[in-house]
């Protein structure tokens, strides 16, 4: 809404992309941002990415996708059909969203996500497996997200404390893909991001 | 005072015509019922000069292609088709009689296999139909097939796509009425009458049996199969399948029990909806402490001596037992009612 029709905008798509029918995508809101789509995505029919949103690499987007502004997506993502994604959302890497979801918050690496105003719903397991994940770094993960999102201890201590714990975990912590989830779910915090999906607590009852 | 308004017309006509010149060729040389063919009498086709027509394409009888429209060297089109300006038929595709293509409608793709839609379908402003899948299993020297039937109604904006390999085909029936901007995916099995609101996804392998009825912004997951005269609430997301008569509705979408006023419109009697609510409630909505298993239930309810001889409500339970088949999805969530 803010767009003035004589400000420079621009949009940059990569390489080996396929953009299905009726699929819409938009330059940039203003002449110090860009529109950027990488390499190699399959953006299905009717999806719909707006200004100043940020697309990696190898992503698949179903049918009717909708991005809103200055979303950031990273690598291999994978949306189902009808997903919905708030402005200024992050969804990382390995990420799924379920089919006719509403993401209003973070995604974080190698988690999924669903449900009007999405909810964590575990790994993408079958994601990362296709991706050539090994056994022992899923299972590492496995154990990291109950430590961490699945805690039923009646003295659980917060969010950031479980996080503590983890990179503390002798074992744990020497697993690249584990550093990476535990910083991509501290960047969801930082000041001027929204966030993670919310996640169930296991021990309330 | 009737003189004025002749010439009012005169006016307005004259208007018209400068000011679409592109097109007044086609509109002076068209028949006024073209798409009218009576015993003995033949019309020719209407060609507009921008059209680009493959020499070896095969064109019926009184069809009328419009300006910037392309016709592939293995396309044929049947009696009376339309070619609404800016449509375009590529790759071997065969069109029936008396369908329509609407502006920036698209249909077959230059892959092979093959498109075949037979007679009456209107085929809405910029539809894409009939071009390659999205499977990611899918391979481009694979041969795939869409076959779509007659009277059917397919709006803007709506894509179809073929199969997603040579042993199967995307399959649409008669006389269904396909908003915009609906999406109908691989290898997806629609039967008969049925109305599919806008922006309706069918995800790859999904069947719809006849008289189905989903509202807007309806997703469907691969390989639900969706039984007869049932109702899809308006964004719903319908993970399993769908009984015959049925109503679902939410996100992880649920029976909302029987679609009463799809039964009433299509014609089931007071007697037969009485009936099939009667087995619903005792299949569904058992209140009783001691209630059996659904197996258990789907059989007392055959075993109903009023029941059992109501054809509707054999279908239903017919229907029931189909989705717990081995290669089936279960049916919708129901919410038990004695739970507390």
């Amino acid at each position: 809404m803010k767009y003035k029709p004589e400000d420079e905008c621009y949009l940059e798509v990569g390489h080996n992309n396929d953009i299905r029918e009726h699929s819409s995508i938009h330059r940039s809101s203003k002449s110090t941002d860009r529109t950027v789509i990488g390499n190699a995505n399959f953006i299905m029919g009717s999806c719909h990415i707006t200004h100043d949103c940020k697309i990696g690499n190898n992503n698949i987007l179903a049918n009717n996708t909708l991005l809103a502004g200055h979303v950031e997506v990273e690598d291999y993502v994978h949306t189902a059909g009808v997903t919905v994604v708030h402005q200024f959302c992050h969804l990382g890497s390995f990420s799924f969203l379920g089919g006719g979801s509403l993401v209003s918050q973070y995604v974080p690496k190698y988690m999924m996500a669903a449900g009007e105003r999405a909810e964590l719903r575990g790994l993408n397991l079958v994601g990362l497996t296709r991706c050539g994940f090994s056994v022992a770094e899923i299972r590492s993960m496995r154990a990291a997200y109950r430590k961490i999102f699945m805690c039923v201890d009646a003295n659980a201590v917060s969010l950031e404390e479980r996080l503590a714990e983890v990179e503390q975990h002798e074992e744990l912590v020497h697993v690249p893909a584990m550093r990476a989830m535990l910083q991509s779910i501290r960047n969801s915090f930082a000041e001027n991001r929204r966030g993670i999906c919310k996640f169930r607590h296991w021990n309330a009852s | 005072m009737v003189k004025s308004k002749a010439k009012m017309w005169c006016l307005r006509k004259v208007g018209t015509r400068s000011h679409f010149s592109l097109s007044s060729a086609l509109h002076q040389s068209q028949p006024r019922s073209f798409s009218y063919v009576a015993d003995g009498e033949r019309f020719d086709s209407c060609i507009h000069p921008t059209a680009v027509v493959h020499p070896n394409a095969v064109i019926g009888q009184g069809v009328s292609i419009g300006p910037f429209c392309s016709v592939s060297s293995s396309a044929k089109l049947g009696n009376g088709c339309q070619l609404h300006p800016g449509s375009h038929v590529f790759g071997s595709t065969e069109l029936g009689d008396n369908c329509m293509l609407m502006t920036g409608a698209v249909v077959g793709d230059d892959y092979p296999g093959c498109t075949v839609i037979g007679s009456n379908n209107t085929i809405g402003y910029h539809a894409v139909i009939g071009v390659k899948c999205q499977d990611m299993k899918y391979k481009p020297e694979d041969e795939c097939y869409l076959e779509v039937g007659h009277n059917n109604d397919i709006r803007e904006h709506t894509s179809i796509h073929r199969s997603s390999k040579s042993t199967d085909r995307t399959v649409i029936g008669n006389a269904n009425f396909i908003m915009g901007s609906c999406h109908i995916a691989h290898d997806c099995k629609i039967g008969n009458n049925n109305i599919f609101a806008n922006n309706t996804l069918l995800a790859g392998h999904v069947e719809v049996e006849d008289y189905v009825h989903t509202a807007g912004a309806t997703v469907v997951h691969q390989f639900c199969h969706l039984g007869s005269f049932s109702f899809l609430g308006g964004g719903s997301v319908v993970s399993q399948d769908v009984p015959k008569y049925m109503m679902v509705a939410g996100e992880r979408a649920e029976l909302r029990g029987l679609n009463v006023v799809g039964l009433t419109r299509c014609g089931f009697s007071i007697a037969e909806i009485k009936s099939m609510r009667t087995a619903y409630r005792k299949i569904f909505m058992c209140v009783d402490a001691n209630a059996g298993s659904l197996e258990e239930r789907l059989a007392e309810v055959e075993q109903h001596e009023e029941l059992v001889h109501v054809p509707a409500v054999r279908a239903m339970l017919q229907s029931i037992r189909n989705s717990f088949a081995e290669n089936r999805r279960g049916i919708c969530r129901f919410r038990q009612w004695n739970a507390s």
